[in-house]
C-alpha cells in the first residue's frame, strides 16, 4: 500500500520527521521501511497485514498516524446525496446471500473526460494509471475510504433488471481491459438479461464499461464474501485492487458514506444529475462488538502494571469508547476494526500503543517439563556423528531437499519412489530426495581437489506421500581413493559408537546408485545400518565424474538404536604376547569373516591385517590374559585352536 | 656446628641449582670446595671439638662435601651435555604441517549456538515431519481456509493422485510452527520446546529466497507466562547468539496464530545500523517474528486458554548464518565448493 505524505496530511497533521514517523508506524504495526520521492512528495511504502483491511485506505492510515502524532483525524466532508431530478430506474435482485451490504445509484448526463490534475497526480503517486474522470473517481474514493466502487454505462444495460448470482460454470466474460475468461462455477457475477456484466469484486465487464460517449451511469459499492472472491481470483489468476480489499473484508458500515463521497465527486467533476433514489441493502444488522476485561488480567498477561488512566487514554485514542466500572473496562469496538474480537486483541491494542519497546524484558519463572517431550530429537547424537566424520577429514555440505527427475534418473534411482510436488517452482525442484549421495556427487563435481572428502547429514523422504517415511541419513563421498579408506571410515564410525558384530553383505537386489559388487549393505541383527562402497561407474558417467568415488549412506535411527555406551576397561597389568602369522587364503574367502573368527577366540585381544601378498594375508594377533602373562606354550595352544577352526570353516592354512 | 654444616650444604646446592653459568659454577666450587673453601674451614674448626664429637661431625662434613661435589659435577655435566648453541639460526616462520581435519557447516555451528541458548533456558528439542498436513500447517494455527493470511506463505503441495487426500491437503510444511499443534495435542503443559527444521515455500530462487530454508521454532506454555517473558526470552537468545552488545527492538505485527503479534528487529550486525545491503539499507534486520499463542490455537489443542498462556517465535536460521558470516547470498549456504566450506 502506497501512501503519499501530502495526501495523508489532508486528514492529519504530521510533524515527525520521515524516519521517526516510519519507525513509529512500524512499531504499531503499519510496517514501513522505505519511501519513494516523487516531485517533492514522499510516498510511503506500507506493508499492510491481512488483519487490517482498514489500513487499505489513506484515511485508515491517517487515523493510525493521528494516534502516533497525537493529533486529530479530519475525514473528508460528506454532502448528502441530492434528491433525484431525473429518472433512470434500476433494479437489482440478489440471488445469493454473499453480499454483506450493497449501495447503488444512477446519474444521468455525465460528461466523460480527464480527471483534474490533482486527482491524477495522487493516483499516479500510488501506482495507478488515470483513465477518465468517472473511473478515476471510483479508484480515488476506494483508496481514500477503503471500499471498492464500480461504475457501469447505464445505456449499455440490455435490461434495467440486474441480478447478482453464482455462475453455473463456463460462462464467458470479457473484462473492461478486454481479457477473456471462462468462469468457474460458483463465481459471484451480475447479469443483465443473460449477459455477465460484472465479475463481482474483481473486474467489471467490457460490455458495460465507460467510454468517451457515456452519458448515463450506474454506480455501485457492494460488500462481498471475501472467500468467494478469493477462490475466483485464484482460479482465474486474476487480481485487482478491489479483490485484494474484498479478500480482507472491508467495513460494511462505510457503504453509505462511500456512495455519498462518489456522488459528490461525480457531480462536481463530471456533472450530471442524480437519476434514482439510492439503493441501500445492509443485509445483516451488524451489532457493535462489546469486549470487557479486567485491569488485573491485563497486567497479569502483559507482565507489568500499566496505569488505569493510561489504559483508558489509549482506548479513547483508538475509538474504543472505554467505560470503567470498578476494575472492569468495557469497550465498544469501532466498526472499522473487524480484527478485534477477543480480550487478547484489546491487550495487543494497549501494548502496541503503549509501545512494545517500553516493556521490561523478563524470563519465565515457571517449572520446566520433567518428562521428555513428544517428538524429542537427540541432537547430541547428530553432533557426535558429525564430529567423528569431520575429524576424519570430511567437510560438511548442506543442500536442498528437492531434486529433479533428471538427477534421480542420472543417479540410477526410480522416480516412482519419490514424493512429487504438484506445483513445483521448476522441474529442478519437483521431487523430495531419497538419498544424499546425488548432492554429494554434485559437490564432487564442483571441486577440483584430488582427494576430496565431503559429507552431508539430512533427511530423505520416501513415497507414498500419504504414508511418507522421513529418515535422517549421514552420507559421505571421497574421490580417487580406495575401498579400504571408505571401509575404514565405516569401521571407525561404528567403533566410535561401540557397535560391534555388524555384518557386511552383498546387495540382495542390485541398487542403481552403487557398484553391483564393490558396494554392499551393513547389517546388524537383520536391520540395515547403511550402504557403503563404490558408486556405480554408470552413475559417475552420467554425472560427468572421472575416476572412482567411494561413499557411504548410514541410517541415523538404526545407528542410534544399536549404539552402546562404552564401558571402561582397565589397562592390562600383564604384557600381551604379539605374533604375526601368514595365512594361505583360498579364492573368494571373505577375509573379514576370517578376522572376526580369530577375534572371537578366548585370549585374543586384537587382530589387525598387516598386508596381503598373492594368495596370503599377514595378520598381527595380540594375545593376553587379565590374570597373568601368557607363556609361549599357552599361546601356541591358542594358535593351534585358531588354525584348526580356520581350516575347518574356511579351508585356510598357515603358510 | 652441625646445623651450620647442613645450612652450608643446602645453600651450596641451592646456588648450584640456580645458575646455568659455567663461570659462576667455578666460583661456587672455589667458594665451597677450594683449598680455602668453606668446607675446609669446617675441617679446621673440627679440631676445636671434643674428641667424642669429632667423629660424627667429621662424617657429616665429608658427606656434605660429597653431596656438593656430586651436585656440582652433575650440573656441569648437564650444562655441557644439553648446552645449545645460542647463536644457531632457526626459522620460526617456516610453515607448519596441518593435520587433515574436516569441518562442520556454518549452519550446523550456528544452529548449535542457538540451541545452546535454549537449552540454558530449559527448552527441549523436537523434530517433526516435513511432509505435513494442511491441518497442522495451517488450520490448527488459526489460518482459516481461503484466508489471505495464507498468502504470506506461498505454499507448494504434493501430488496426491491415487490417495484419499484432496489436492492441497498434504504439503511440504511452510514453517516449523506446524509442530506447535503436534506437540501441544500430545502433551500437557508446562513445556518449553524448540524445533529446528527445514521448511518449504513456493519462491523463485534468488540471493535472498530459496525453495527450502531453515527455521528454529520455539514455544512455551505455562500458567503465568507474560508478554514481558516473551520479549525477555527473545532478547536472551539473540544476545546469546550475537553477543551482549546486540541491540534489538520490537514492533507490532500479525500472524493468525499469535495475539499480540511481535516482530523483532536486530540492529544490523554488518553495518552496525548505518544501512547496508544486508539490512536493505534500513540499519535493522527483521529476524524473529513472535507473539503470545492465540487462544484459538490453545483451545484447538485442548489446552484451556483461561488457565494456560504461551508464547511462540521463529528464527530464520539461514538469516542468522548469513548475518554472522556476512554472507550476502543465501545460495552460498548450499554451495559445496571447498573454498567456501573451509571458511566455516
Amino acid at each position: 500500500m502506497k501512501a503519499p505524505i501530502s495526501w495523508l496530511k489532508e486528514y492529519v497533521d504530521i510533524t515527525s520527521n520521515i524516519n521517526d514517523l516510519m519507525w513509529k508506524m512500524t512499531e504499531i504495526g503499519l510496517t514501513c521501511e522505505s519511501y519513494d520521492e516523487i516531485e517533492g512528495d514522499k510516498i510511503l511504502d506500507i506493508e499492510v497485514t491481512p488483519n487490517r483491511p482498514d489500513w487499505l485506505s489513506i484515511t485508515g492510515i491517517a487515523r493510525e498516524i493521528a494516534i502516533i502524532e497525537n493529533s486529530k483525524l479530519t475525514l473528508p466532508k460528506l454532502s448528502d446525496i441530492p434528491k433525484p431530478t431525473q429518472n433512470l430506474p434500476i433494479n437489482i435482485s440478489f440471488k445469493t446471500n454473499l453480499t454483506g451490504g450493497y449501495a447503488g445509484i444512477t446519474i444521468s448526463g455525465v460528461k466523460v473526460g480527464d480527471s483534474p490534475a490533482w486527482m491524477q497526480k495522487r493516483l499516479i503517486s500510488i501506482g495507478l494509471r488515470p483513465i477518465n474522470n468517472l473511473v478515476d473517481i471510483t479508484n480515488y474514493v476506494m483508496f481514500e475510504l477503503g471500499c471498492p466502487i464500480h461504475v457501469f454505462d447505464y445505456d449499455k444495460f440490455l435490461s434495467t433488471d440486474l441480478s447478482m448470482q453464482l455462475s453455473k460454470g463456463s460462462e464467458e466474460f470479457v473484462s473492461v481491459d478486454g481479457l477473456k475468461y471462462k468462469l468457474p462455477p460458483d463465481t459471484l457475477i451480475i447479469k443483465d438479461t443473460n449477459r455477465v456484466i460484472d465479475l463481482c469484486g474483481i473486474k467489471g465487464g467490457q460490455n458495460t464499461g465507460i467510454s468517451d460517449s457515456t452519458k448515463n451511469v450506474f454506480i455501485h459499492t457492494p460488500i462481498y464474501n471475501g472467500s468467494y472472491i478469493r477462490k475466483t481470483s485464484q482460479a482465474l489468476k486474476l487480481k485487482s485492487d478491489a479483490s485484494y480489499i474484498y479478500e480482507r473484508g472491508p467495513n460494511p458500515k462505510i457503504i453509505p458514506d462511500t456512495l455519498k463521497r462518489v456522488v459528490t465527486l461525480v457531480l462536481e467533476l463530471a456533472g450530471g444529475e442524480v437519476a434514482s433514489k439510492p439503493i441501500f441493502k445492509i443485509d445483516k444488522f451488524i451489532k457493535d462488538k462489546i469486549i470487557s476485561f479486567d485491569l488485573d488480567d491485563l497486567n497479569k498477561f502483559l507482565g507489568i502494571s500499566i496505569q488505569k488512566e493510561l489504559v483508558l487514554k489509549i482506548l479513547e485514542h483508538l475509538d474504543f469508547s472505554p467505560k470503567i466500572t470498578g476494575a472492569t473496562i468495557k469497550c465498544i469496538v469501532p466498526n472499522f476494526r473487524s480484527d478485534v474480537n477477543l480480550v487478547e486483541d484489546i491487550y495487543e491494542e494497549i501494548a502496541r500503543i503503549y509501545s512494545y519497546n517500553k516493556f521490561p524484558r523478563t524470563l519465565p519463572s515457571g517449572k520446566m517439563a520433567s518428562v521428555k517431550i513428544p517428538y524429542f530429537y537427540d541432537r547430541e547424537f547428530e553432533l557426535v556423528l558429525k564430529n567423528i566424520v569431520s575429524s576424519a577429514g570430511y567437510f560438511e555440505i548442506s543442500s536442498g531437499a528437492l531434486t529433479s527427475k533428471e538427477i534421480i534418473e542420472k543417479s540410477g534411482l526410480n522416480p516412482e519412489n519419490h514424493i512429487r510436488i504438484a506445483n513445483p517452482v521448476s522441474a529442478e525442484y519437483e521431487f523430495m530426495r531419497t538419498s544424499l549421495i546425488p548432492t554429494l556427487l554434485a559437490g564432487i563435481k564442483v571441486n577440483t581437489q584430488e582427494n576430496l572428502k565431503i559429507f552431508e547429514y539430512g533427511k530423505v523422504y520416501f513415497a507414498p506421500v500419504e504414508k511418507a517415511t522421513e529418515v535422517y541419513k549421514i552420507s559421505s563421498a571421497l574421490r580417487n581413493s580406495t575401498f579400504e579408506n571408505i571401509k575404514g571410515l565405516v569401521d571407525l564410525v561404528l567403533e566410535k559408537l561401540n557397535i560391534a558384530n555388524y555384518e557386511i553383505k552383498p546387495f540382495a537386489i542390485s541398487h542403481g546408485l552403487w557398484h553391483p559388487n564393490r558396494a554392499g549393505v551393513i547389517e546388524m541383527d537383520g536391520e540395515e545400518l547403511g550402504i557403503f562402497g563404490e558408486i556405480s561407474p554408470m552413475v559417475l558417467h552420467n554425472f560427468g565424474i572421472k575416476g572412482n568415488i567411494f561413499g557411504f549412506e548410514l541410517d541415523m535411527a538404526n545407528l542410534k538404536k544399536f549404539q552402546n555406551s562404552y564401558l571402561f576397561k582397565p589397562i592390562p597389568k600383564f604384557p600381551p604376547q604379539i605374533e604375526d602369522i601368514t595365512l594361505i587364503i583360498k579364492g573368494k574367502t571373505e577375509v573379514g569373516k576370517v578376522i572376526n573368527e580369530i577375534k572371537m577366540t578366548k585370549f585374543v585381544d586384537d587382530v589387525t591385517m598387516l598386508g596381503t601378498y598373492q594368495n596370503t594375508i599377514t595378520l598381527r594377533i595380540n594375545y593376553s590374559d587379565v590374570n597373568k602373562t601368557l607363556t609361549d606354550k599357552e599361546v601356541a595352544e591358542i594358535r593351534k585352536s585358531i588354525l584348526g577352526t580356520l581350516s575347518k570353516k574356511f579351508g585356510v592354512k598357515q603358510k | 656446628m652441625r646445623e651450620d654444616i647442613i645450612n652450608l650444604k643446602n645453600n651450596a646446592i641451592g646456588q648450584i641449582m640456580d645458575t646455568d653459568s659455567d663461570k659462576e659454577l667455578e666460583e661456587l666450587r672455589i667458594e665451597y670446595l677450594g683449598r680455602n673453601g668453606k668446607i675446609n674451614e669446617f675441617l679446621i674448626d673440627l679440631k676445636k671439638l671434643k674428641p667424642d664429637e669429632r667423629k660424627d661431625v667429621g662424617i657429616l662434613i665429608n658427606e656434605s662435601k660429597k653431596t656438593i661435589e656430586s651436585t656440582l659435577n652433575d650440573k656441569i655435566e648437564n650444562l655441557t651435555q644439553f648446552k645449545v648453541d645460542t647463536k644457531e639460526w632457526f626459522d620460526l616462520t617456516a610453515p607448519g604441517v596441518k593435520s587433515e581435519i574436516g569441518n562442520l557447516h556454518a549452519q550446523t555451528k550456528v544452529l548449535t549456538e542457538i540451541l545452546n541458548q535454549f537449552s540454558y533456558l530449559g527448552y527441549q528439542i523436537a523434530d517433526g515431519p516435513e511432509v505435513e498436513s494442511d491441518y497442522y500447517n495451517f488450520e490448527v494455527l488459526n489460518f482459516p481456509k481461503d484466508h489471505p493470511a495464507r498468502d504470506a506463505q506461498q505454499t507448494m503441495f504434493f501430488d496426491v493422485t491415487g490417495t484419499k487426500f484432496k489436492p492441497g491437503e498434504l504439503i511440504p510444511r511452510t514453517h516449523t510452527s506446524a509442530m506447535q499443534g503436534r506437540v501441544m495435542q500430545k502433551m500437557k503443559p508446562p513445556f518449553r520446546v524448540v524445533v529446528p527444521g527445514r521448511c518449504f515455500r513456493y519462491e523463485q530462487i534468488d540471493a535472498s529466497h530459496g525453495v527450502d530454508f531453515w527455521q528454529v521454532e520455539g514455544f512455551a506454555v505455562d500458567k503465568n507466562i507474560t508478554f514481558t517473558d516473551l520479549l525477555g526470552t527473545i532478547e536472551y537468545v539473540l544476545k546469546g547468539v550475537f553477543g551482549s552488545d546486540a541491540q534489538i527492538r520490537f514492533a507490532t505485527t500479525f500472524f493468525p496464530f499469535v495475539e499480540p503479534g511481535v516482530d523483532t528487529y536486530l540492529k544490523c550486525t554488518v553495518c552496525k545500523g548505518k544501512g547496508c545491503s544486508f539490512c536493505k539499507k534500513s540499519g535493522w534486520s527483521e529476524i524473529m517474528p513472535a507473539g503470545m499463542i492465540h487462544p484459538n490455537v490453545l483451545s484447538t489443542c485442548k489446552i484451556d486458554p483461561k488457565v494456560w498462556r504461551g508464547f511462540a517465535f521463529a528464527i530464520g536460521l539461514s538469516r542468522v548464518v548469513t548475518l554472522k558470516y556476512k554472507i550476502d547470498d543465501l545460495r552460498t549456504l548450499t554451495n559445496p565448493d571447498l573454498r567456501i566450506l573451509k571458511q566455516y
